[in-house]
């Protein structure tokens, strides 16, 4: 019976599931990393590093990630649906071949990221 | 001079064959998310790697039998059936990590996607093994495991903060997301330390024939082979540390780990990535493959080796065939190969004492291994790793999958 006290009570402590503060973390957590993978391959991209199919199948998935994250918090913020648009952009630049265009778009993602960054800051502060 | 070649052929072998998916997975994860942090649980583990490896090649020097046999042999039928179900059901989600590892760098390498590849590769896995013989699977596979090497380069490209790595050779927790870092951490210990190494290593003895002169061969190989071989799983932990953390990246897809050799290396880093973890997969699918041919025939009495012909170990061969095409489901089903590798991993250290409890009796009992018992060091090294890595194992896993 005491074998099964330690795992049984870590699952019961641990089986209560994240408060609404802790999905939020996590969700910006992933957002910031999906956005910051976004970037690197789009630059990445324009230096001629990675292949064209690579690079749009990852901005894909970026984008499908970070719904998932916008998704989890069930959120209207602004800069979120702004960077939704961004990768959409930066897909297009790819599929079209425009390595000029996508300097905006990359530029576009920076200034989100940041945004994001500071009301990420604010969420902290609040909690 | 033979004796020389040997030994060099079985370090560079364990340099190339070191890397699988669970060593890529967990170093780019751990170097991504925390930086040099957990640089101490891959020494860590490859200290208690060198010791079991080791230990397994002078049991079968000494006593003629691999492992399996002489558990079985020492302990009963009876007993040996929990720890051979525990290691065939980790060497099922292993081999679907390392098949899913293959299947992901053909992805990047064509844009063709992943589970287009996974029948195709299980195909390959079974010819290899069905046509080749076991120095080709042991060497020949490993050989291009060199490949790996780019990760160590990377390093000096890159010159990392010295004083910064030299610090986190001491273990030292988080100041946030401690029960991800202590998941992470267990990863790495069950990567390196994974059951189907030491199998694989005391069933290759047998087959290679070793006896008590083959003893000093084994010392240098599993020393100066996995101590080197650590060297590119270290790699991979410092280029994510120096490329992606400063990014805010972590590595929760294999499609960002790919990033990570392009700053050091251009267009050939994304090329050397993929090529890296394609090769480095293969071998180690191709290895537990046989691993779990290997136990299970041994846990019968069936007739086994890779060096026989097919015809002449039926059922041996039958299980590989089965095993190789039943792990593809894992990824035909459409499971993310990274949190595959990093759950199997996390389940690789959970089952280490069921393994290692019966080798270290047996390693203590001279009717095995004579005069050639184990010393205190390599017991303490070995139960304090083991006892570490299941103590954080039953903590973290929970914590990772219900959410600290």
């Amino acid at each position: 019976m005491k074998n099964f006290l330690l795992p049984g009570l870590l699952l019961g402590l641990t089986a209560c599931g994240q408060t609404s503060q802790e999905k939020l973390t996590d969700a910006l957590k992933t957002t910031r990393s999906w956005a910051a993978t976004a970037q690197m391959v789009g630059e990445a991209w324009q230096q001629g590093n990675v292949p064209d199919r690579y690079t749009q199948q990852t901005l894909v998935k970026s984008q499908q990630e970070i719904d998932k994250s916008i998704q989890e918090i069930n959120t209207k913020n602004r800069t979120l649906q702004n960077l939704k648009q961004t990768l959409q952009e930066m897909v297009t630049c790819v599929e079209q071949h425009d390595k000029e265009k996508i300097t905006l778009s990359l530029q576009q993602i920076k200034l989100e990221q940041q945004q994001i960054e500071d009301w990420a800051k604010i969420q902290g502060e609040q909690s | 001079m033979s004796k020389i070649l040997e030994i060099f052929l079985g370090i560079v072998t364990s340099i190339g064959g070191f890397l699988d998916v669970g060593a890529i997975a967990t170093s780019a994860e751990a170097g991504s998310s925390f930086g040099f942090h957990l640089l101490w649980a891959i020494v860590l583990g490859t200290i208690c790697v060198i010791f079991l490896v080791e230990m397994s090649g002078r049991l079968a020097a000494v006593s003629q039998h691999t492992l399996a046999d002489a558990v079985r042999e020492r302990f009963g039928f009876n007993f040996y059936v929990f720890p051979l179900i525990a290691e065939v059901i980790v060497d099922f989600l292993v081999l679907g990590a390392e098949i899913g590892g293959v299947c992901i760098a053909l992805q990047l390498l064509t844009g063709i996607d992943l589970r287009w590849w996974a029948l195709p590769v299980a195909f390959a896995i079974w010819l290899l093994l069905w046509k080749g013989t076991f120095g080709l699977i042991e060497n020949g596979i490993s050989l291009f495991g060199l490949v790996t090497l780019a990760f160590v380069v990377a390093i000096f490209k890159l010159r990392p903060d010295l004083p910064a790595l030299t610090q986190s050779l001491l273990p030292s927790l988080p100041h946030q997301d401690t029960p991800h870092y202590l998941f992470i951490a267990v990863s790495i210990l069950g990567a390196l330390i994974s059951p189907y190494l030491f199998y694989f290593y005391s069933s290759g003895a047998v087959e290679d024939k070793w006896d008590k002169s083959y003893l000093g061969v084994n010392r240098a190989v599993a020393s100066l082979g996995m101590g080197f071989g650590s060297i590119v799983s270290i790699g991979v932990l410092i280029v994510a540390a120096q490329v992606l953390q400063p990014r805010g990246i972590t590595v929760d897809s294999y499609e960002q780990a790919a990033l990570m050799l392009t700053q050091p290396f251009g267009y050939w880093g994304f090329i050397l990535f993929a090529v890296s973890l394609g090769i480095a997969c293969f071998g180690a699918a191709l290895e537990v493959t046989l691993d779990t041919a290997y136990i299970v025939a041994q846990a019968l009495g069936w007739n086994w080796g890779e060096n026989l012909h097919p015809r002449e170990a039926a059922r041996f061969s039958s299980i590989y065939t089965v095993f190789v095409f039943s792990a593809t489901v894992l990824i035909l089903i459409g499971l993310d190969p990274l949190q595959l590798t990093l759950f199997s991993m996390a389940l690789t250290a959970v089952i280490l004492p069921t393994v290692i409890v019966p080798f270290l009796v047996l390693m203590n009992d001279r009717k095995y291994v004579g005069d050639h018992k184990n010393g205190w060091i390599s017991n303490g090294v070995v139960v304090f790793t083991t006892i570490l890595a299941f103590v954080l194992a039953i903590v973290a896993i929970p914590l990772e999958i219900f959410g600290g």
